[in-house]
C-alpha cells in the first residue's frame, strides 16, 4: 500500500533520511520505533511531504513525493501529529467540522460513529479545544484523522506526555483501529505498546532502518534491542 | 591615463547628449527647473512655455538687430544640492540669465550662488530672472543689481486680494487656513497683518501639514462652521486645496473662498465646475484668459499656444518676464546681463489690465493684477492636458498698478 | 456642541475608509505572514481605476469591475512575488513590497501624470442627505458608510457563519496542520489576497472622488495602516475595526474641538515672550496634534503590550 524507496530527507544542509525503504501493506499495523532524533518523525513528516526529500514514496501505485501536502491528504492518508495540533480558539464541534467532505464514497466514518467511538468527546462538543486535557486532545486529533475516512493513517507519538491511566486508554484505542481494519504507521517511543499493537516493527538507527520483522522475530534479537533502543 | 581620457569623453559625451551645445553668439538662457521627480509635469511645462516665448522674439529678429535668444533646460530634480550643481555647470556654459521659480529654496541657492560667481567672474556676469516671487524674499530683503522678480511678491497679492474683497462687499469675518510650511507662514502672517490694517475680522485660522497628509477636512469645516466665518482665506493647493473645497461644498458650508491657487488647471478639474461656483471662489491672478484687456499678443497667444502645447496660455507673467528682458536688453544695447540689469528697472510691461513696469528700487515686476471669480459660461475654458475643463473665470475686479506698489523695503546698490 | 453629529459621522465615515484597507492588511499577514507595504497602493490603483472606468463606463461600473480585475492583479502580485519570500525573512519583505509600491507609485504617474486627476463624484449622488447642526451630510458620504458597513457585515459573516471561516482561523494558527487535512492553502491564500486587494481597491474607487485622486495617495496613509494594524494586534481583524474607528474619530475630534495650551500657559506663567520655550508650549494644540497622535498611540501601545490590542503574538 505504502512503500519508500530510497527516500532521503534533508533539513536545509543537514541529511537526516539516508535512503529509507520501509513498507505498509493494507490492513496492516506497522512501528517505527527507534531512540530520540534518528528521524521517526522525520520519515513521518516526508511522507506528508513537509521537508524537502529524494527517492520515491509510492502509496497506491502513485508518488507522493511529487505532490503538496495537500494532495498526500486527498489521496487517503490522515496524520495524527507528534503534538496533536488540534486548533485552540475553534470548539471541539469546529475542529472536526474542519475535515474536508470525503472524496471517496461509502464513507466508513461518520461524526456519529466518530462519537460513539470517542465518548468524551461528545460531551465536549462545545468547548474550546485549548482547554482539552492531553488525552482529550490526542482523541480529538485521532477523531480528526478518522472522520476525513483515510486508508491509512500516520499516527506520530500518541503517548507523548501522558499520564499512565491515559497511556492505557489510547493503547486501547489503537487496537480498537487495529480490529477497524485500519492501516497504522505509528511512531512509538513507548516500546511495549508498539509491540502489543503492530503487525510488523521497524527500528530505526542514524537516519535508515537497522531492522524490521514481526515483534515475535525482534523478541529474538536481543542485540537490536541493545545497540538501538535502550539508553 | 587612457582610461581617463576616455571616461572624460565618455562624460563629455553623456554631458552633450543631456544638453545640445550652445551655439556662439547667442544669448544663453537657462531655465533651471524640476524636469523629473515629482514636480517634473510643472517644470517641463515652464521650460515649454519659456522656448515658446523666446522662439518668437527669434523669429521675429531677435534683438539689437538680430542676435538670438538660446534656451536651455536644466533639470534640478527638486534637489537644492543639483540647483547649484546645475548653476555651475550653466557658468561652464556661459549662461548669461538663468530662469527659476518653483520652489523658494532654489531661489535662494541660485541667488547665492550668482552673488559669488559674479563677485569672481568679473566680464562674465550671470543674472537670474525669477518668475515666482514664493515666498522668498528675493526683492524684500536680498534685493540684488543681478536679480529680477517677475511676480508679485505674497503681500502684493494679498492686499491686492484684500482691497478686492472691500470692493467686491465680500469682506464678512475670515477663516485662515494654510499650509504649515514656510510659504505658508508667510501667507497666514501677511493676510492677517493687512486684514488688521483694513479692518477685516479674522474669526479663525489653522496652518495644515501640507502636501496631502490630511485626509479629511470635515473637521475643519465643523469648526468654520462654528466660528461663524464668511469667507476662508486659502493659500493651500493640490490635494489639500481639492479636498477642503470638496468637504466644504459637500458640506452645504456657506462661505466663499478666497484661494491662492484656486486657478490651477489640475485642482479645477478634480474639483469641477459646480463646486467651484458653490464656494464662490475668487482668486488673485495676473491674468484672466477671458479678459485680454484687447491685447493683441493676447489675443494671440490665447489661440498660437492652445494649438501648440494643448494647453491654455492661461498664465502670463513668464511673457512679462521676456518683455522685461528684451527691454532691458533694447534699452541699454547691450545683451551682457551688466549692461542689460542696470536698465530692467524702469521696464514698461504691456499687461491685460493696463501698463506695468519694473522697479527701479528692488528690480521688482508691479503691474495691475485681476482679482478673478468663477465662471461656468465663460467662453474660453482653461485645458488640461488637452481636454475641457469645462469652465474658466471672470474678471471681477482689476486692481490698478498704483494700488499693488507697496512701498520698496530693499535698494539695489550698482555695482 | 451641535456640530457633535456631523464630527460623529464623518469621524466614523474615515475610520470605515481606514478600516477598509486596514483589514486587508492585517488578514493577509495572518494568512500569510507577510507586511504588505504595497497595500494602499492598491488602494491608489482602484482610485485611478475606478476614475478610468468611470470615465469610459460610469461610476457604478467602475464599482464592480475595479475590484474584480484588481483581485485578480492580486493573485498575480502574490504568486509572482509574496509566496517567493519566506515568512522569516523580513528584510526581503520589507525591501520586496517597498519596492513594489515604488513601481506603481511611479507607474501610475507614467499613465496618468502627476496631478490629480477629475475624477468626480457621480451625478445622481450628488446633493445632501440631512442637515445636522447646520451643515449638510452628502448623500455620497453616506453611501461609503453604508457600503463599508455592508462589506463589514459580510466579512464577518463569512469569517463567522462559513466554513471558510474555521479555515482562515485554522491557517493562521497552524498551516501546515490544514495542509495535512487536504486543504490547498495556495489557493486560499489567492482567495485571501484578491479579497483584501479587492476591498482596498472598492475602498479607493469610493474614496478617490472625495479624497483626490494623486500619485502620493498611497504613501500618505501606509503609515496610518500601519499603526491600525499593529495597534489592533497583527492578524486581527476586531482590533483593526475598533482602532481604525478610534483613529477616525479621534483626528476628527482633535481636529474640530481645538484644544490649546495657550490659557493654561498664560494663567500660569502670565502671557509668554515670542521665542520663549513658553511660547513654543502655548502654540501648543490638539489640532497641530492631531496627525502625531497614532504614532505617539502606536508607541505606547508597542511599550505595554507588544502584541497589540487583540494581537496572538508579539511582534
Amino acid at each position: 500500500m505504502l512503500e519508500t524507496r530510497n527516500l532521503n530527507a534533508f533539513y536545509g544542509k543537514s541529511h537526516v533520511l539516508h535512503g529509507v525503504g520501509l513498507r505498509v501493506n493494507s490492513h496492516e499495523v506497522v512501528a517505527l520505533v527507534g531512540r530520540n532524533g534518528v528521524g521517526r518523525s522525520t520519515l513521518i513528516k516526508a511522507i506528508m511531504r513537509e521537508v524537502q526529500t529524494t527517492g520515491q514514496i509510492i502509496f497506491d501505485g502513485e508518488d507522493l513525493a511529487q505532490m503538496p501536502t495537500h494532495q498526500v491528504a486527498r489521496s487517503g492518508i490522515a496524520y495524527v501529529p507528534e503534538h496533536r495540533e488540534i486548533f485552540a480558539g475553534l470548539t471541539v464541534a469546529e475542529n472536526l467540522a474542519l475535515v474536508r467532505a470525503k472524496p471517496r464514497t461509502g464513507a466508513l466514518w461518520d461524526i456519529a460513529r466518530v462519537l460513539r467511538r470517542f465518548p468524551n468527546l461528545a460531551e465536549r462538543m462545545n468547548t474550546d479545544a485549548g482547554v482539552l486535557s492531553g488525552g482529550e486532545q490526542q482523541m480529538l486529533a485521532t477523531a480528526r484523522a478518522l472522520l476525513s475516512d483515510p486508508k491509512l493513517i500516520l499516527i506520530d507519538e500518541p503517548t507523548e506526555g501522558l499520564a499512565p491511566r491515559i497511556v492505557q486508554d489510547i493503547a486501547r484505542i489503537l487496537h480498537e483501529l487495529k480490529q477497524d481494519g485500519l492501516a497504522i504507521l505509528l511512531v512509538e517511543q513507548k516500546l511495549d505498546i508498539a509491540l502489543d499493537v503492530a503487525d510488523r516493527i521497524y527500528v530505526m538507527g542514524h537516519g535508515d532502518i537497522v531492522f524490521e520483522g514481526t515483534p515475535a522475530e525482534f523478541e529474538g534479537h536481543p542485540d537490536i534491542r541493545r545497540d538501538w533502543l535502550e539508553v | 591615463m587612457k582610461i581617463k581620457s576616455l571616461l572624460a569623453l565618455a562624460l563629455a559625451g553623456t554631458t552633450a547628449l543631456a544638453t545640445p551645445a550652445l551655439a556662439e553668439g547667442t544669448i544663453k538662457i537657462a531655465v533651471i527647473e524640476p524636469l523629473s521627480g515629482p514636480l517634473a509635469a510643472n517644470g517641463g511645462d515652464i521650460l515649454e512655455r519659456f522656448q515658446f516665448l523666446f522662439g518668437r522674439v527669434n523669429d521675429a529678429g531677435g534683438v539689437l538687430g538680430g542676435q538670438m535668444f538660446e534656451v536651455i533646460g536644466l533639470d534640478n530634480g527638486w534637489d537644492v544640492e543639483k540647483t547649484a550643481q546645475q548653476m555651475q555647470r550653466a557658468a561652464d556654459e556661459g549662461v548669461d540669465y538663468v530662469i527659476n521659480g518653483i520652489g523658494p529654496q532654489h531661489a535662494t541657492a541660485i541667488t547665492n550662488f550668482i552673488r559669488k560667481h559674479n563677485r569672481r567672474n568679473e566680464g562674465a556676469e550671470m543674472a537670474f530672472l525669477a518668475h515666482s516671487a514664493g515666498d522668498n524674499a528675493i526683492t524684500t530683503e536680498n534685493c540684488d543689481y543681478y536679480q529680477a522678480v517677475f511676480d508679485p511678491t505674497v503681500e502684493m497679492k494679498l492686499n491686492a486680494l484684500i482691497s478686492g474683497m472691500q470692493e467686491l462687499g465680500i469682506e464678512g469675518p475670515v477663516f485662515t487656513i494654510n499650509p504649515d510650511f514656510s510659504f505658508g507662514q508667510t501667507v497666514d502672517a501677511s493676510f492677517k497683518e493687512l486684514a488688521g490694517k483694513a479692518g477685516i475680522e479674522i474669526v479663525g485660522s489653522e496652518m495644515i501639514a501640507p502636501f496631502g497628509q490630511v485626509q479629511d477636512f470635515t473637521p475643519l469645516v465643523a469648526r468654520i462652521k462654528a466660528s461663524g466665518a464668511k469667507v476662508v482665506m486659502t493659500g493651500n493647493f493640490g490635494p489639500d486645496l481639492i479636498r477642503l473645497l470638496n468637504a466644504s461644498v459637500d458640506s452645504g458650508l456657506d462661505v466663499r473662498f478666497a484661494a491662492l491657487y484656486g486657478p490651477d488647471p489640475s485642482t479645477m478639474a478634480a474639483v469641477g465646475a459646480d463646486k467651484f461656483e458653490a464656494a464662490g471662489v475668487i482668486a488673485p491672478f495676473e491674468y484672466d484668459e477671458n479678459d485680454t484687456g484687447g491685447l493683441p499678443v493676447l489675443e494671440e497667444l490665447n489661440v498660437t499656444y492652445r494649438e501648440v502645447a494643448k494647453t491654455s496660455w492661461g498664465i502670463d507673467r513668464y511673457r512679462m518676464l521676456v518683455d522685461g528682458i528684451v527691454g532691458a536688453i533694447e534699452a541699454a544695447g547691450d545683451a551682457e546681463p551688466k549692461a542689460a540689469m542696470g536698465s530692467i528697472g524702469g521696464v514698461k510691461l504691456t499687461t491685460a489690465g493696463g501698463e506695468g513696469y519694473v522697479r527701479v528700487e528692488d528690480n521688482q515686476m508691479v503691474i495691475p493684477y485681476f482679482i478673478i471669480g468663477v465662471d461656468k459660461a465663460a467662453p474660453a475654458t482653461v485645458l488640461y492636458k488637452g481636454d475641457d475643463i469645462g469652465f474658466g473665470w471672470k474678471t471681477e475686479k482689476i486692481i490698478p498698478a498704483e494700488t499693488m506698489a507697496l512701498a520698496p523695503t530693499c535698494k539695489i546698490e550698482k555695482p | 456642541m451641535e456640530i457633535l453629529p456631523f464630527v460623529l459621522l464623518n469621524g466614523t465615515l474615515f475610520g470605515m475608509l481606514l478600516f477598509m484597507l486596514a483589514a486587508g492588511l492585517t488578514l493577509i499577514y495572518g494568512m500569510m505572514g507577510v507586511i504588505n507595504f504595497a497595500h494602499a497602493s492598491f488602494y491608489m490603483l482602484g482610485a485611478y481605476l475606478g476614475y478610468q472606468v468611470s470615465v469610459w463606463a460610469g461610476f457604478w461600473a467602475g464599482m464592480i469591475v475595479v475590484p474584480v480585475v484588481l483581485g485578480l492583479a492580486g493573485v498575480v502580485f502574490r504568486r509572482v512575488l509574496i509566496s517567493r519570500l519566506a515568512i522569516e525573512d523580513q528584510v526581503s519583505q520589507l525591501l520586496v513590497t517597498f519596492g513594489a509600491a515604488m513601481v506603481i507609485t511611479e507607474g501610475v504617474q507614467i499613465i496618468w501624470g502627476r496631478l490629480a486627476v477629475p475624477y468626480r463624484i457621480p451625478e445622481e449622488m450628488t446633493g445632501a442627505l440631512f442637515n445636522v447642526g447646520g451643515l449638510d451630510f452628502p448623500i455620497y458620504r453616506f453611501f461609503i458608510l453604508v457600503v463599508s458597513f455592508l462589506l463589514f457585515a459580510v466579512i464577518l459573516l463569512i469569517l463567522k457563519q462559513t466554513r471558510i471561516g474555521l479555515i482562515l482561523s485554522a491557517a493562521q494558527s497552524r498551516p501546515q496542520m490544514v495542509r495535512a487535512m487536504g486543504y490547498d492553502l495556495d489557493r486560499v491564500n489567492d482567495w485571501v489576497f484578491a479579497a483584501g486587494v479587492a476591498v482596498a481597491g472598492l475602498a479607493g474607487v469610493m474614496a478617490g472622488n472625495l479624497l483626490g485622486v494623486y500619485p502620493v495617495m498611497a504613501e500618505r496613509i501606509t503609515p496610518l495602516l500601519f499603526v491600525i494594524v499593529v495597534v489592533g494586534g497583527l492578524g486581527s481583524l476586531n482590533g483593526a475595526l475598533i482602532v481604525a474607528l478610534a483613529l477616525g474619530l479621534i483626528d476628527t475630534a482633535a481636529t474640530t474641538y481645538k484644544l490649546s495650551a495657550e490659557p493654561l500657559v498664560t494663567a500660569l506663567f502670565g502671557a509668554p515672550e515670542r521665542g520663549t520655550f513658553l511660547a513654543d508650549l502655548a502654540r501648543f494644540n490638539t489640532t497641530s496634534f492631531a496627525p502625531i497622535l497614532p504614532y505617539l498611540l502606536m508607541l505606547i501601545v508597542l511599550l505595554i503590550r507588544p502584541r497589540g490590542l487583540f494581537g496572538q503574538r508579539d511582534l
